[in-house]
């Protein structure tokens, strides 16, 4: 549904983005993720047309972004980055016009505002000057706007920034409904927004894509694998090494604190060996304080990604 | 150009919501009356012969604080990224805004008709003459107010547009005033491009083909550049 190939671009000497190259299917709910100022939101504007890329080519729905804008800019919804907005308008007023430029025929039209001032909460401000709406309303008057023409490309760029964490917990919801027909791009640098909508995950580090994979594939085979951490009493003299022969064992880390051993063991992360690990243990004559598995998480994978390697 | 009469009509909207149109009126129309006076009133003739070119001036000075918001808010604000991701194209964009002002810039000829009333009731005067001069400022209008469009293009800053298009305003008012008494090969040249030399045939009571073309192609040419700067956004 959104092809990006070797995408670059150059702001005068500085490149903001180098051989950025990715692939979203069609009902995907992808979360591009990155450090501030990594590329998220040029990336986002050269999808919905708004700015070229020095060379590369994007394409939405089969049409390439520079070469048939106007087909392209018909079948996204776009949410700019700060949410702007004509604060002289009614939040109703302003989608009837959005809708109309959009290309909905009269009857068309009040059917989808209706729905979509629904669908995001702006009952009670229908009839409110932008202007003076809370910043929260201006967001959901922002997320309307692109939902008006029930575009099947949605590209959001940072749809939560500024909500407070019920209105937060709405516009995730609403999100997720969405996958499925919808096509949804959403950048943001909230790392549990992405684990609690997105199927899969993108990050961009200094205008380079370093990671694409699913959330799935993450927690299977994520950068700093499964791991298993073991607080213990050991008896005098006892090796913490004695545990390494059990079965799915990799490695071993150990550290001394005032009696108490804490071991981090990493595993495969299929079959699970917390048991096995705990007879183990018990037959050597360690108390056991605490046991617990560790997953990777979205965390693991973007710290190793975004960090170092300057 | 399906998409620019619901962008003409957000024109419109924002236009008489914003307070600095009613400021421009307000002072406009207190100057008109003012300098009618002045010269119609004051010379005992049933004319509007002075009074036009007294109108011309004003209009110079009220047209870029019409036109200044007209881009420059719209980048300043970001919502120029809502539109140029909509599907319209920048021809649209651009000749809404110029519509959109040109509707004002009418509104405030047409509020100066009370004076040809007033000399209706009081005199006789001749239509003829006064219906061209009519034509003309409204011809002088759209290059003004297109001239403005085009600085707003350039600069996210209301000020800045504003002022450039004060300058090149009188820069091309200058230009028709030397261009007359000037000598020499950029005489004429000058003499073309500034307004007046054309605005006094309309005042004067004729309508001439040759100096309507002049205002009609000055405005295309400022409103095809509007065009390229507001592309060039995109390209940069």
């Amino acid at each position: 549904m959104v092809q990006a190939d070797r995408l670059r671009k150059q702001y005068g000497p500085n490149l903001a983005l180098d051989d950025v190259t990715f692939e979203v299917e069609r009902g995907d709910i992808v979360g591009f993720l990155g450090p501030n100022g990594a590329g998220k939101t040029t990336t986002m504007r050269i999808l919905s047309g708004f700015l070229p890329a020095s060379s590369g080519t994007a394409a939405v729905a089969g049409y390439d972004v520079a070469r048939d804008s106007i087909e392209v800019r018909r079948r996204i919804g776009y949410l700019p980055e700060g949410v702007p907005l004509y604060p002289e308008m009614r939040a109703e007023e302003y989608l009837a016009f959005r809708a109309r430029i959009k290309g909905l025929a009269r009857r068309e039209r009040r059917r989808s505002i209706a729905s979509v001032i629904s669908r995001c909460g702006l009952d009670a401000v229908r009839r409110k000057l932008i202007g003076s709406l809370s910043k929260g309303y201006r967001q959901r008057v922002g997320i309307a706007d692109a939902l008006v023409s029930d575009p099947p490309v949605l590209i959001l760029d940072e749809p939560t920034i500024g909500l407070d964490p019920n209105q937060i917990r709405e516009v995730r919801e609403l999100i997720r409904e969405l996958g499925g027909d919808h096509t949804v791009i959403l950048s943001t640098h909230i790392l549990p927004e992405v684990e609690a909508v997105c199927r899969r995950v993108l990050i961009i580090h200094r205008g380079r894509m370093v990671f694409g994979d699913t959330l799935e594939g993450i927690q299977a085979h994520g950068a700093g694998g499964t791991r298993i951490t073991i607080e213990a009493r050991l008896p005098d003299g006892a090796r913490p090494g004695a545990i390494q022969d059990v079965p799915g064992v990799e490695d071993l880390s150990v550290e001394e604190d005032g009696g108490v051993t804490r071991l981090t063991v990493h595993v495969t992360p299929e079959p699970d060996i917390r048991g096995d690990l705990f007879r183990r243990a018990a037959d050597l004559g360690w108390t056991i304080l605490e046991l617990r598995r560790i997953k990777p998480s979205l965390e693991d994978v973007f710290v190793r990604h975004t960090t170092g390697e300057d | 150009m399906r998409n620019v009469p619901a962008l003409f009509w957000r024109e419109i909207v924002s236009m008489f919501f914003t307070p600095l149109a009613y400021i421009v009126l307000t002072v406009f129309l207190f100057f008109s009356g003012f300098f009618f006076y002045w010269t119609a009133a004051d010379s005992l003739r049933a004319s509007l012969t002075d009074f036009s070119g007294v109108l011309t001036f004003l209009f110079l000075v009220a047209a870029p604080f019409l036109t200044m918001r007209l881009l420059s808010d719209e980048y300043r604000t970001g919502t120029i990224e809502t539109l140029m991701t909509a599907p319209v194209t920048d021809t649209e964009i651009v000749l809404a805004k110029f519509l959109g002002a040109m509707t004002f810039f009418t509104l405030m000829l047409l509020s100066t008709l009370v004076y040809v009333g007033v000399l209706a009731a009081l005199g006789d005067p001749e239509m003829g003459p006064i219906l061209a001069a009519y034509a003309g400022l409204f011809l002088m209008g759209a290059q003004f107010i297109a001239l403005g469009l085009f600085c707003s293009a350039l600069s996210p800053s209301q000020i800045v547009a504003g002022v450039l298009a004060l300058v090149l305003l009188l820069v091309i008012w200058v230009f028709g005033a030397a261009g007359t008494v000037m000598v020499g090969p950029f005489a004429p040249i000058m003499a073309y491009a500034g307004t007046l030399p054309h605005l006094e045939v309309f005042a004067n009571g004729r309508i001439a083909f040759r100096d309507a073309f002049y205002f009609v192609s000055f405005t295309c040419f400022w409103l095809f550049l509007t065009v390229r700067a507001l592309e060039s956004r995109r390209w940069r």
